[in-house]
Parts: structure tokens; sequence; C-alpha cells
């Protein structure tokens, strides 16, 4: 994660914005003549992408766990090397439908070729947590024929609100700020009905004038990241708000 | 670290979709309604420390024009102090974009749902909104979507004219197509570009008239169903719905005499009545007056038969 500018704390809402809320779309990066330009938008687009993928190659195609992994690695290998992402046109439809087909058509033609796709293409293997990914495989059915892409947008909508949290939790660590994250996740992921704000206030021996606080700004601070996120992963103005629509659903429409 | 739940997922969506105002003065508390150009938030302003409406430009395919019309509607609000059109406290941009403005949060329900008690009651509910309307045209605003939904009740009985989106100047150009089928003058949906002046109000407020002394709405058509209603209300109600905008009343104030008229058992300018309905709302009105005269006659009769024994 990069350097992360902090603002003053303010009176009200915690501390003043400073999560980054603008960050190049890595869909345009793939496509920069800059090599570090590049190399920063395959890992984002890796980091976005590689979850989703690989339960999608272990779910979809019922893949054992092994093969996933080398698919997994050789599509973004592929992805990576041969650059065809920088083809996407944004004009035609969402990113995640072409990365989707894409992998589609990988998968497509590494059975038909009937060999075991060599693992990283070549090249170095992507680090990447396979064991958590095959943590949350547990309990997730296959998606039905005519719901595949519905299925591919939860899993990516899922691993890009769990990214969020993961951020965030490590900005605020990196902060001194860890009763926010605590309260945030008390708040809004517990299960059940959430928790009063004075029922915070004395599980973390604050007032309850400051939960209200780092609660606003811990919500804040969410929402600027999930948008940060979008952004990032989208080609541009259209996109990202087509995909802030589906996220967010009809409340953005 | 444990992977998010179907149900996790869903609550952080939503948590997301809560419009961020920067500066952290409001806390976004939950969605109170959606329109077709926005939706509007319950928030909690932490510095005065009372309820507010956030309403936030919802179309994102058209977000410059209608964030413009949101700040059009801001600046026509900021314009009209009157007890019965909410306030606008603040305008501008979420952290997202969005354009979005900051009004009174009204409690109640809206003219649609609440229970209006007896019909003179309803009517003199009327007479107040005239009043607001009026008081728009007055300063130069038309306000183009008056109907149940856009009129709300508080608790104590006040009374706001909402959702002012689609209001215009009265001088200017048409601001372009909107209003409710049924309600809306058809001047204005024929989209005549400028044409549309105070009077399409007085059709939109004439519909609600209707809904208010018969319990039906106009349909879609703009068909008004008057049947069982006292003639020279139906009439004052047909007039507002003329087609043609010369032959209805010439402004929401004209509309709320003959209402008013009607209340108080007065001829009104829109029905010639016959001597026999005269005679009758002469009786009807002085009801009083009528018994005396009447028990003035029965005594006299006794008085002849007990003498001429």
């Amino acid at each position: 994660m990069g350097s992360i500018a902090v603002g003053s704390d303010t009176e009200m809402g915690g501390p003043s914005p400073a999560f980054p809320t603008t960050r190049p779309s890595f869909v345009a990066g793939m496509g920069a003549e800059a090599p570090d330009e590049r190399a920063r938008a395959g890992e984002v687009l890796v980091r976005s992408y590689w979850k989703p993928v690989y339960k999608y190659v272990r779910v979809r195609f019922r893949k054992a766990n092994e093969d996933a992994k080398d698919l997994t690695q050789g599509f973004f290998a592929h992805a990576l090397e041969r650059e065809w992402l920088a083809r996407f046109d944004a004009r035609r439809g969402r990113f995640r439908s072409f990365l989707r087909l894409a992998l589609d058509g990988f998968v497509a033609n590494a059975e038909k070729a009937g060999a075991r796709v060599k693992r990283g293409g070549g090249r170095a293997p992507l680090s990447l947590d396979f064991e958590a990914a095959e943590g949350e495989l547990v309990g997730l059915e296959p998606p039905a024929p005519d719901s595949v892409e519905a299925w591919f947008d939860a899993e990516w909508r899922r691993g890009l609100l769990g990214g969020v949290l993961a951020e965030l939790d490590a900005t605020f660590a990196e902060r001194g700020q860890d009763v926010r994250a605590a309260l945030f996740r008390r708040q809004h992921l517990s299960e059940g009905e959430p928790p009063s704000y004075a029922e915070l206030a004395r599980e973390h021996g604050l007032d309850v004038t400051a939960v209200t606080n780092h609660l606003a700004a811990a919500r804040r601070a969410f929402r600027e990241l999930v948008l940060a996120r979008l952004r990032e992963q989208t080609a541009d103005e259209a996109e990202f708000r087509a995909e802030v629509r589906a996220l967010l659903g009809s409340e953005w429409t | 670290m444990k992977p998010l739940s179907d149900e996790a997922v869903a609550r952080l969506a939503e948590l997301a979709s809560k419009p961020e105002v920067p500066g952290g003065r409001y806390e976004v508390l939950e969605r109170v309604g959606a329109g077709g150009m926005s939706t509007v938030y319950r928030a909690r302003d932490r510095q005065l420390e009372r309820d507010v409406a956030i309403k936030v430009v919802r179309d994102e395919r058209r977000p410059g024009a209608l964030a413009e019309r949101l700040r059009q509607e801001a600046h026509i609000l900021a314009a009209l102090e009157h007890p019965s059109i909410p306030p606008v406290h603040e305008i501008g941009e979420l952290a997202d974009g969005r354009a979005y403005c900051v009004l009174r949060f009204v409690r109640g329900t809206t003219l649609a749902r609440a229970e209006l008690g007896p019909r003179n009651a309803r009517l003199r509910l009327f007479l107040r909104l005239c009043e607001a309307v009026a008081y728009a045209h007055g300063r130069g605003v038309v306000h183009r979507d008056l109907k149940p939904d856009n009129v709300m009740l508080g608790p104590l009985g006040e009374l706001y004219v909402m959702d002012w989106g689609i209001a215009g100047a009265l001088d200017g150009a048409d601001p372009g197509a909107g209003g409710t089928p049924g309600f809306s003058a058809p001047e204005q949906e024929a989209g005549a570009g400028g044409a549309v002046d105070a009077r399409a109000d007085v059709y939109a407020l004439a519909g609600l008239l209707a809904f208010l002394a018969s319990g039906r709405a106009p349909g879609a058509n703009g068909a008004l169903a008057l049947g069982g209603l006292p003639r020279p209300l139906a009439a004052v109600i047909a007039r507002g719905r003329e087609r043609d905008p010369a032959r209805r009343q010439p402004s929401a104030l004209e509309l709320a005499r003959d209402v008013a008229a009607f209340l108080d058992q007065e001829p009104v300018s829109a029905y010639r009545e016959g001597p026999l309905e005269r005679a009758g709302r002469f009786l009807s009105k002085h009801r009083f007056v009528a018994w005396l005269v009447v028990g003035y006659l029965v005594l006299r009769a006794l008085v002849f038969f007990v003498y001429r024994r």
C-alpha cells in the first residue's frame, strides 16, 4: 500500500479526508507507453481480480485446486505479457465482462490443448494467497448457466469490499486508530441488530460523542475507498458510473 | 481473513451508497424517498443537532443537466420564504461528485396518504395550498408538478408544498419535460416551450381540488369523476380543468376565492345558479333566520286557529 497523507483531526467527524480519492484507472494504464505505469496497472489488475478468477475457475469449470492455480497464474501471465487487455474498448461493454469472457476463452483453449498450463506461463508465478481463496469456496454454489455473469459480479463485489475493509484496517492501524476500525466492524458487520452507540461506548471505554465521531470518520473513509477502487478499476467516467450503480444498486441510479 | 457473507456485502454496499457530504457535518440516517431525478435522505445535522433532508441527484445518465436542475431548485427555494415552502440550507457536491442540497426535514405524510377528515376541512386545506402556490406565482415561480404526493401535512396541521424540482420562472422558457399525467396541464404535456404560466398550476390545483373533494384523483388522461359533488363545486373544478388556459380561473387566488365562496355558501363565479338553487342556498346559509320565520308562521297559524274557535 502506498503512503497515505494524514490530515489533522477535525473537531467533528475525525480526520479531514486523507484517503487517496483519485487513483488512475488501471484499464487505461494497461495500454500506457511507460513500463512502470503498465506494471502498476498490471499489479492493480491482479489484486482486483485474481480471487474472483480463481474461484470462477474452481467452481464454474470444476477444476481441482492445483489446476485452478495453474490456470489463474497462466491467465494473468498471458494477460500481462501479451497486453491483450489493452485491446479492451469501454464503448463495447464493461471491463469485467470482457475479462470474464477472455477467461472463458483461455480455459477453453487450455482444455482443448489437453495439456496442463505451465504455471505462470514461464515467468515467475505471482504471489497469491490461494489458501485464503480456497477457504472462501466452502459453501459456494456453482453458478447456474444463465447467471454466470451475476455470479462473477457477486464474487468481484465481495472481493472489492473485502479489499476495502482490509485497506481501511491497515490505514487506521498505521495511524494508531485501530479503535475506529473496530467500531466500524462492530457497527456494520456484526450479525443481527447493530449495537447502539451507547453500547459501543461502554465496550470501548469511550463517550458516545467520540463513538459518533469515530464512526462518521470511518464511514467517510470507507466510502472514499470504495469510490477510489472503483475509479481504479474502470476505464472512463461512463464505466465508473455504471460500476458504481452495479455495486451500490439503485440508490445511485 | 474470513470472507464477507452475502448479508455483509449487501450491508456494506448499502452503506457505501449513502451520500457523503464533505465536512462531516451531516450524518445520513436513512433513505426517505426517491423521484425520477433525485433521492432524498434523512440526515442528522451534527452542528445544530436537528434532522435535515438531503436531496441528491439520482440519474447518472445526465448528471450535468440534473445537477444544474437541482441547483436551480435550490435557488428557487431560497427565493421563496413562505411557511408552506420548505427552506433550503445548503447546496454543494458530494465526495463522489453528485450534486446535493440540504433542506428542512418535513415530518408528516403526503396528501395522497393522509386522513383528511370531512369535506369542508379538506377544502379549507386546499385554500392554504392555493395561498402558498399564489405566493410563488407572485414571486415569479410556477411549480409545474403539483399533485397529492407533493403536498405534505405535518403532525400539527402544517402544510408544505414539496418538490420544486421542475419549477420554472413564469417569464422564462419551459424548463423541459416533467409533471405528472392527470395533473399536468395539456399545454405543459405538449411541451409548448415558454407557454407554461401560472394557469398550468391552476389546472393541477383543480385536479387536487377534485381529489380533495371526491377522494378520487384524476385519471392519467385527465378524466375526472365528479359524480355526487355539489354542482357549484363541480363547476369550479371543471373550469380549472379547461384545456384552454384562457378559460380557466386566471390565478390560484381566483380559484381559492371560488372555493371560499362555496364554503361560505356564496355564489361562485364558475356556476350560474337557478332561482330555486339560489333560494335553497339562501335557506341553507341562513338556516337560523329561516327557522325563526318558520316558527313565527307556525305560531301565527296556531294563534289564528285558537282565536277562530
